[in-house]
């Protein structure tokens, strides 16, 4: 990478992730899970990986691959925020407190999305909902949590499915082809999926003619920017497969290291666990963009696209995964010396699934919850913002997230009377950070 | 020797393989172009980054105006003496141009 290239990406984050401070370029010379992961992930790559690490500003891990070189973006923020959602899915309680734990989840995300795109009031008022009247919180883990957990299949999951993913957009054409040659990643059945998922989730007729419509003209089309066009999701797809492969490498060679011993069934519930988490930060980012432009959601339906999407990825990768027999054709990725998931009992791997399924049913009303306030008129209620507004110095938990929600305005040169007000009310916070 | 400014544009992939034509022809200029590849983020997302002169950029202002009229790029300008400007719209990149021509 020359000094050109590396202006570039560094130019680049600045611009998607707004003018952070830092960005370090991660070195190779410690051995680390980290670099051990990295080195595992370029093998199927065509070229070594350049690993950014930020952890100012809005939440993203992306990658800018082209012909020469595979920059990959990692933000400790989703990391962070990976670990969260994985809480949340993990948490032990009833279905109504899911709920409402992960709609006031959903909420926070949408805001930190939604500062990044300029709408400062619509962020504010998600932030301040996202606390009112609720004595249950979900504490955050910091990076340093996330540092000290437990190597394991956990870890090694949380850390580095969204990472597997981004170096999965730049893996060689050889190994995208194994991963395609799977029956459920062929344009066909993609497509058939998609089909099926509009039938589901739409009962007018009428929209659903839009739809099928949209999806027509941009399956034929190769080019198409459609959401849910069948190579796109094929291409995220071949992204999660691929993950979801190395990460059952990464975790062959690095826990005997530490005298772990591999539990297949943990690490495929983990694996589920840790696309779920990634997936629904997606649909917070998306339902972020509803505001963006009207216009073009009115034409192309990106929002519905987009969840089609996503739940035709969360369908593929299931069915890879629990397709045992047919795991032998990623031996060329994942290495011949693998063979955890193949000894996996199909008893086990249905109740890991189910577990997950089980889940994601009040974790995703939690998320209509989110997105019925988005369109709702409590939107411009200013009394939700005056009744949050003194709990930011009465709450640890509150105060240090407006904390960082006021950083980050600050940080994108986002001014308004009210983020004023909320950096007063945070002033312990934010003074104890700096 | 001239100074030198960089162009960073976020656009469509179709305006990001029209101003690496349009740099192609400009001797001593540079530009990089890539699609950024989020989580199942907009498909559509490139960056560029172009590297010109003052007497150069105007090889550049066409399309830019044409990708800006469009509504699907956001322009920033990182000049050595003027720092970094944002511009969305037609008006403001005229703007900026004028501007960098004075202190240039």
């Amino acid at each position: 990478m020359d000094d050109f290239d590396r202006r570039f990406v560094e130019n680049t984050i600045r611009q998607t992730l707004g003018p952070v401070s830092r960005i370090d370029l991660c070195s190779r010379d410690n051995i680390t899970p980290m670099t051990m992961f990295i080195g595992l992930a370029e093998e199927g790559a065509p070229w070594p990986i350049d690993l950014f690490w930020v952890d100012e500003g809005i939440p993203a891990h992306f990658t800018l691959p082209d012909e020469r070189s595979s920059p990959v973006i990692f933000h400790s923020r989703q990391l962070e925020l990976t670990g969260l959602v994985r809480s949340l899915y993990t948490t032990n309680g009833f279905d109504q407190l899911l709920e409402d734990l992960s709609g006031r989840i959903c909420l926070r995300m949408i805001a930190e999305f939604l500062l990044a795109r300029g709408w400062v009031d619509q962020a504010i008022q998600c932030l301040a909902k996202s606390r009112l009247n609720s004595s249950v919180f979900m504490m955050e883990p910091s990076l340093w949590d996330l540092e000290h957990l437990p190597i394991d299949e956990r870890y090694i999951c949380i850390w580095f499915f969204a990472l597997g993913h981004e170096i999965g957009h730049s893996i060689r054409s050889d190994v995208a082809q194994v991963i395609t040659e799977h029956e459920c990643l062929s344009l066909e059945w993609i497509a058939a999926v998609v089909d099926r998922l509009v039938d589901a989730y739409t009962p007018n007729s009428e929209a659903r003619c839009t739809l099928r419509s949209i999806l027509l003209t941009a399956n034929a089309d190769h080019r198409s920017s459609c959401y849910a066009s069948a190579r796109q999701v094929q291409r995220e797809a071949v992204c999660d497969v691929f993950s979801a492969l190395t990460l059952c490498k990464a975790a062959n060679v690095i826990l005997p290291k530490v005298n772990k011993q591999l539990s297949s069934t943990e690490l495929f519930q983990e694996i589920l666990l840790a696309f779920s988490s990634l997936l629904l930060i997606e649909q917070c980012r998306i339902l972020a963009d509803w505001f963006q432009g009207t216009e073009s959601e009115l034409k192309n339906k990106n929002f519905a696209m987009s969840n089609f999407a996503i739940n035709a990825r969360s369908h593929i990768l299931r069915s890879v995964l629990l397709d045992g027999a047919e795991f032998t054709r990623f031996l060329p990725i994942i290495g011949s010396g693998f063979d955890a998931l193949r000894t996996l009992e199909a008893s086990r791997v249905n109740e890991c699934a189910q577990f997950v399924a089980s889940r994601s049913v009040p974790i995703h009303n939690g998320l209509q919850r989110a997105r019925s306030f988005l369109s709702s008129s409590e939107m411009r209620d200013t009394e939700i913002f005056y009744s949050y507004l003194p709990t930011v110095s009465q709450c640890a938990a509150t105060g240090r997230e407006a904390a960082r929600f006021v950083k980050n305005a600050r940080m994108l040169g986002r001014s308004t009377p009210e983020i004023d007000m909320l950096a007063k009310e945070a002033s312990v916070f934010l003074n104890a950070g700096e | 020797m001239e100074s030198k400014q960089l162009l960073l544009i976020q656009t469509d992939q179709e305006g990001a393989e029209l101003l690496k034509q349009e740099v192609a022809k400009i001797a001593d200029a540079r530009i990089q172009a890539r699609q950024i590849q989020g989580q199942g983020g907009a498909p559509d997302v490139w960056s560029v980054m172009a590297e010109v002169t003052i007497k150069t950029i105007g090889i550049l202002v066409a399309p830019i105006m044409t990708l800006l009229g469009k509504g699907n790029a956001e322009i920033v300008i990182d000049h050595p003496k003027i720092g970094k400007i944002t511009c969305r719209t037609v008006e403001e990149f005229e703007r900026i141009v004028r501007q960098l021509k004075k202190v240039s």
